[in-house]
């Protein structure tokens, strides 16, 4: 991160933390302002954001959308699509239509919760460790480097085979483990700001740790934790999918993405079944496309280098 | 420089410890044990009970844990719980087909990559650019399981061309063609991956160096455009790939798993996940040590390769 | 692109190095045979079985898996061999005969020998017996052999030297005097002996301490063997590769090679379609009844349905789930609607703790709970059901029609007004939430025994008693069944046990398969078969 960079943070969290400087709003755009109008420039940005709330509302009205009730068992099993059913059912004679728009909950959930731990976490540590150094610095530094000498899907699925697959654990474990890259980056940007003039100046009037950390500190990182969290969201989708997708996951009848195309390992299901397995595969790249759109646009649009 | 490095080595040792421990306890606590693998009613209780003392399963947990550090110490990884080989022979016969899958995803990913990536930053803003780049985002966005299966519906099973999975066709003359064509479509669907991460680090490396004032100024003493690109650009562009590449290395194996399931490919990835099924603990610690270690000496190796290739690193 | 034409022929040109390099280093690790003579292939002729199991190892004196124990049996020949007829048929041993149905005389085939030229003795089955009931050797099938004289319970010989051992004499080179404690049924010694006891070679092994053979070398590579086929290769998850030995005392076997090929359940299809595989083999390698109509129609394969020996159960926990609400959900689940849709008919509705095809199977009991939802809502009433309360139902992963069967039982249940949560869950992590009686309903499944004991799951405080079933008439009928020789008073036993069980329902039958039984058309001689299916494999032939 560039000097410039940091002083446009730096008036950025002027302009966010009091916004009653006239002169600021008049003059010039505001920092959000500038940050919508850049987005807006990223039109892959722009067309993921609208997906992803397409998706939400879907995930939210999921009992108002959906044909039938996602455990309902109908009449025929591994039903092609028909006018009765858009997508056909499943191999037990559920709804896959209403099974993929509930599935949506899975991954929006898993996605937005295991990144919320995740940067929870991340950012606290990263703070302390960033802002005390020493002996804290270390202890903290030292443990990341454990969590981040685990290949993470390997140990993700011995601790989910542990703790039994389901949904919450599947967060959780998550945002448990996927913490280190926060971490580092809040301490990288805590080690550079608190170089900064009125950060020192804060220390020297005694104002208390918890507000310097957090009023005069954290605005100035969220930017790239934003942008690290809205990819972060990304892995965790796929992540889901993939540990769903080897039964380790979210269990059936919860209908997950990944775990509706369990199915799609038999060589039957995968050449004469296609309306079982190509559609959540869809909506997976789909998602996670946005979502990675979202993210580079939020990157360019907060990231002053990439003025386009 | 050689100071850095054993200083670094000496952190590595504390960190492989805790891992160690850690692991430990997380295989301990998954319910069940590696005996009790079946539900057979012709299985009697007591014959549990004396598999059990013979595994050492009924000690104390961090009795098993001493056991097994001291072992580890002299070298022996123990015995796997279920086939009762010594998990360090269970182990280097997998590592072979795992590190040839990987190489080769690695190999092809870098081979799409870097090209596109120096085509797409030259020409930046164009119509080509503007594909490649959303190429990228397709290759991290697509799960490689989903693709797997759609390039074995496709590939496979409509157009038979190439094997399903396996290694080599069983019965086969094992020959180098029968193996490559095996190694294809699960390194292909690896290497996609690695190719869209690797694609934007490319271009904006490149991009960053074409900017750079001795670019400007090998431009202006009338240097032909390719010269330019290919004599000074290109080698300072490519450090920080190095770097990325290190980082590859803990998702590949992550990948590995995946891929390998679906491909039935006989490495790493699937011990993993059928010592897991088994609960066989040694196999598992010893997998996850090799993991950790790799993990730490590819960060270590990036480190080291980096201050190599760009001397304006120093380490106090 | 002119420009970059230079660094892209390097990179081909590095391409094609790495390429070989690395393939190249590769090729001698793995390479199937080490044989590439000039013969014609034709005469080399092979059969391949598809298997989803990968053997733990091949030490006979186990059963850590069956694909173990299969595999184990065409290299060592077990002294009896149970065919489908339920009759138990010569292999290493040439009869066993008793008078009074406690002392079995054992003769061996004079003819046995091992691979090494040496005949296969006495010596060699007393050999195998010392190291099985030794304390220090640990396998999964020593308390088969408890029923021996001298043997302490779970089948271990506590009694000093080997010599002094009661249960088992040798009278001459190729003869044996077993004594079992009390009498038995001449098929329970079968069963749990003599089709389980395989020679190992003393000449070999004898020296080798019990306590390290499991982790000896010769149960991942045996050497010296004495069945149809010998040991080549083994790559785990990937093959068994054995070959013919020509001078198996049975005969010489027909085919040079036998292949075991181990792959996931879902790749068994695509390899019948391409000719990797001939044949299935239905214990350690059923096929997915979603791709039974996919095999099915291809040309170059025969079909039959197997026989109904592998069935799958409900269990309950009957201390949370009183025999009221048991009822309830045995008449709340459609099991008829199960086999039809879920099964596509290639199975029927089993009742019972015995297969339908068991020999002592009450046929009475066969119709008990039809689908009858009124009833088991009538049945709820009457119990106070509150219907607010979730069922923890377990169902285990790794048999996908099961998991289905779970997500169907959920819904059905639903109907009637029982909320059930279904948790999936492994095997050894079902086992444990069994023993912790964490749960209040599992399904299960239960493969084919010829003897009828269930005392060690039925009988009250049974180790593998999980429904926590406690009844003390049941607790008197089995084990005055087990003392019982004569077979037509040993199934009024089972008959009356069998009643109770329906009335009183621990567990409520939910279907017998008919798992697919499919092979090469190219094979003549041999394929798949529910049980005894590698008796003759020395006969075995192809086109």
């Amino acid at each position: 991160m560039s000097l410039a960079n940091i002083k446009h943070e730096d008036e950025a969290r002027l302009g966010h933390v009091i916004p009653m400087v006239p002169e600021s709003t008049i003059k010039e755009e505001s920092y959000l302002q500038m940050v919508v109008r850049r987005f807006k420039k990223h039109k892959l940005a722009v067309i993921g954001l609208f997906v992803m709330i397409v998706l939400g509302l879907m995930a939210i009205f999921a009992p108002i959308i959906a044909p039938y009730d996602p455990y309902a068992i109908n009449e025929t099993f591994s039903a092609p699509p028909s006018p009765l059913h858009w997508l056909g059912t499943d191999q037990v004679g559920r709804d896959i239509l209403s099974r993929l728009i509930y599935a949506a909950r899975v991954s929006l959930m898993v996605g937005v919760g295991a990144v919320a731990i995740s940067v929870a976490i991340g950012t606290i540590l990263g703070l302390l460790s960033g802002y005390y150094g020493g002996k804290i610095d270390m202890v903290i530094m030292r443990l990341t480097d454990v969590f981040m000498s685990f290949p993470h899907l390997m140990l993700i699925l011995v601790v989910v085979s542990v703790v039994g697959p389901s949904l919450t654990n599947v967060i959780l474990v998550m945002g448990l483990l996927f913490w280190t890259g926060v971490a580092r980056l809040v301490r990288g940007s805590v080690l550079q700001v608190k170089q900064l003039d009125y950060v020192k100046a804060s220390i020297v009037l005694g104002l208390s740790t918890p507000r310097i950390l957090f009023q005069h500190i954290l605005p100035n990182v969220i930017a790239p934790i934003l942008v690290n969290g809205t990819f972060g969201i990304a892995a965790a989708i796929i992540i889901e999918a993939s540990l769903s997708f080897l039964g380790l996951g979210v269990q059936p009848p919860t209908a997950s993405w990944g775990n509706m195309l369990t199915d799609a390992q038999s060589l039957t299901v995968l050449s004469s079944q296609p309306w079982i397995w190509v559609p959540p595969g869809l909506l997976i790249m789909l998602t996670v496309l946005s979502v990675n759109f979202i993210g580079d646009g939020l990157r360019d649009a907060l990231d002053p280098k990439s003025i386009k | 420089m050689f100071s850095y490095i054993i200083r670094r080595l000496l952190i590595t040792i504390p960190i492989i410890f805790g891992v160690t421990i850690i692991n430990f306890l997380i295989i301990n606590m998954a319910p069940g044990n590696p005996v009790e693998m079946m539900i057979d009613p012709n299985l009697s209780q007591e014959d549990i009970e004396a598999r059990k003392d013979a595994l050492g399963l009924n000690a104390p947990l961090y009795v098993q844990y001493f056991n097994w550090l001291m072992n580890l110490l002299k070298g022996d990884l123990g015995f796997s719980m279920s086939t009762f080989e010594p998990v360090t022979q269970i182990i280097s016969e997998r590592l072979g087909p795992t590190i040839l899958l990987m190489g080769t995803a690695l190999f092809i990913g870098l081979f799409i990559a870097i090209p596109l990536g120096i085509i797409s930053a030259t020409k930046q803003y164009s119509k080509l650019d503007y594909f490649v780049t959303g190429g990228a985002f397709m290759g991290i966005s697509i799960p490689n399981f989903f693709l797997g299966l759609g390039l074995i519906y496709i590939v496979s099973l409509q157009l038979n061309l190439l094997p399903t999975g396996g290694m080599v066709t069983l019965g086969g003359d094992n020959g180098l063609a029968d193996r490559t064509l095996h190694l294809i479509l699960p390194s292909v669907v690896l290497g996609i991956g690695i190719a869209g991460k690797k694609i934007r680090y490319v271009r904006s490396s490149v991009l960053e160096t074409l900017g750079q004032d001795y670019l400007r100024t090998a431009r202006a003493k009338g240097l032909r455009e390719f010269i330019v690109i290919n004599k000074h650009g290109l080698r300072n562009a490519l450090i920080p790939i190095i770097t990325v590449i290190g980082l590859e290395i803990p998702l590949l194996l992550g990948g590995a798993v995946i891929i390998e399931q679906i491909f039935q490919w006989p490495g790493i990835g699937q011990l993993t996940i059928s010592s897991i099924m088994s609960r066989d603990y040694p196999t598992l610690m010893g997998l996850n040590l090799l993991a950790a270690v790799i993990v730490v000496s590819a960060n270590l190796l990036t480190d080291i390769v980096y201050s190599l290739v760009d001397p304006r690193i120093k380490y106090e | 692109m002119k420009v970059f034409a230079g660094s892209k022929w390097r990179w081909l040109v590095f391409c094609l190095v790495f390429m070989l390099v690395i393939t190249g280093c590769n090729s001698n690790e793995t390479s199937t045979d080490g044989k590439k003579d000039g013969e014609a292939p034709k005469a080399d002729k092979s059969i391949s079985i598809g298997i989803t199991r990968s053997p733990a190892s091949f030490n006979p004196l186990d059963r850590a898996d069956w694909s173990q124990f299969y595999i184990s049996s065409v290299m060592f020949n077990p002294l009896m061999e149970m065919d489908e007829d339920f009759k138990f048929i010569p292999r290493l041993a040439d009869s066993i005969e008793t008078t009074d149905n406690q002392t079995f005389t054992a003769k061996l085939n004079p003819n046995a020998k091992w691979t090494d030229g040496k005949p296969v003795t006495a010596d060699d089955v007393l050999f195998s017996l010392e190291v099985l009931t030794h304390p220090k050797f640990s396998s999964l099938l020593t308390s088969q052999f408890q029923i021996l004289e001298g043997l302490a319970k779970g089948g271990k010989f506590e009694g000093g030297s080997f010599a002094d051992f009661p249960g088992a004499k040798k009278v001459d080179e190729h003869t044996i005097i077993f004594k079992t404690q009390t009498p038995v049924d001449p098929n329970v010694f079968n069963e749990k002996i003599a089709a389980n006891l395989k020679a190992l070679p003393k000449h070999v092994l004898g020296n080798v301490s019990p306590d390290t053979l499991q982790q000896n070398p010769f149960m991942q590579k045996p050497t010296v063997t004495n069945g149809a086929f010998k040991f080549v290769e083994f790559q785990n998850n990937q093959y068994v590769a054995l070959e013919a030995n020509k001078d198996y005392f049975k005969g010489s076997p027909k085919v040079n090679k036998l292949f075991f090929k181990i792959m996931p359940v879902a790749n068994l299809v695509a390899q019948f379609q391409n000719g990797d595989i001939d044949m299935n083999f239905p214990d350690i390698g059923s096929l997915s009844l979603q791709d039974y109509e996919t095999v099915k129609k291809m040309n170059h394969i025969k079909t039959e349905d197997g026989a109904p020996v592998n069935y799958k159960l409900v269990g309950f926990n009957t201390k949370s789930l009183d025999e009221k609400v048991r009822q309830a959900i045995a008449y709340g689940i459609n099991r008829e609607g199960m086999v039809k849709d879920l099964l596509k008919g290639s199975g029927e509705v089993s009742t019972g703790p015995y297969a339908p095809v068991h020999p002592y199977y009450n046929e009475d009991i066969k119709d008990a709970y039809p689908y009858d939802p009124e009833k088991a809502k009538e049945l709820l009433k009457e119990a106070g059901w509150d219907s607010s309360k979730t069922v923890n139902y377990i169902v285990p992963i790794g048999n996908q029609e099961l998991e289905k069967a779970g997500d169907l039982i959920a819904a059905n249940l639903k109907e009637v007004g029982i909320n059930v949560q279904v948790q999936k869950s492994d095997i050894p992590g079902m086992i444990q939430k069994l023993k912790k009686g964490e749960f209040d309903m599992y399904s299960i499944t239960f493969s084919f025994v010829l003897d009828p004991d269930v005392s060690f799951v039925y009988q009250s405080g049974a180790s593998n008693n999980f429904t926590y079933w406690s009844n003390a008439e049941v607790d008197d009928l089995l084990a005055k069944g087990l003392r019982e020789t004569d077979q037509k008073a040993r199934k009024e036993l089972y008959d009356k046990f069998q009643k109770l069980h329906v009335e009183e329902l621990p567990e409520i039958g939910l279907y017998a398969d008919y798992r697919l039984r499919a092979v090469n058309k190219r094979v003549t001689v041999g394929g798949p078969k529910d049980i005894g299916m590698l008796i003759n494999v020395h006969e075995w032939d192809v086109k």
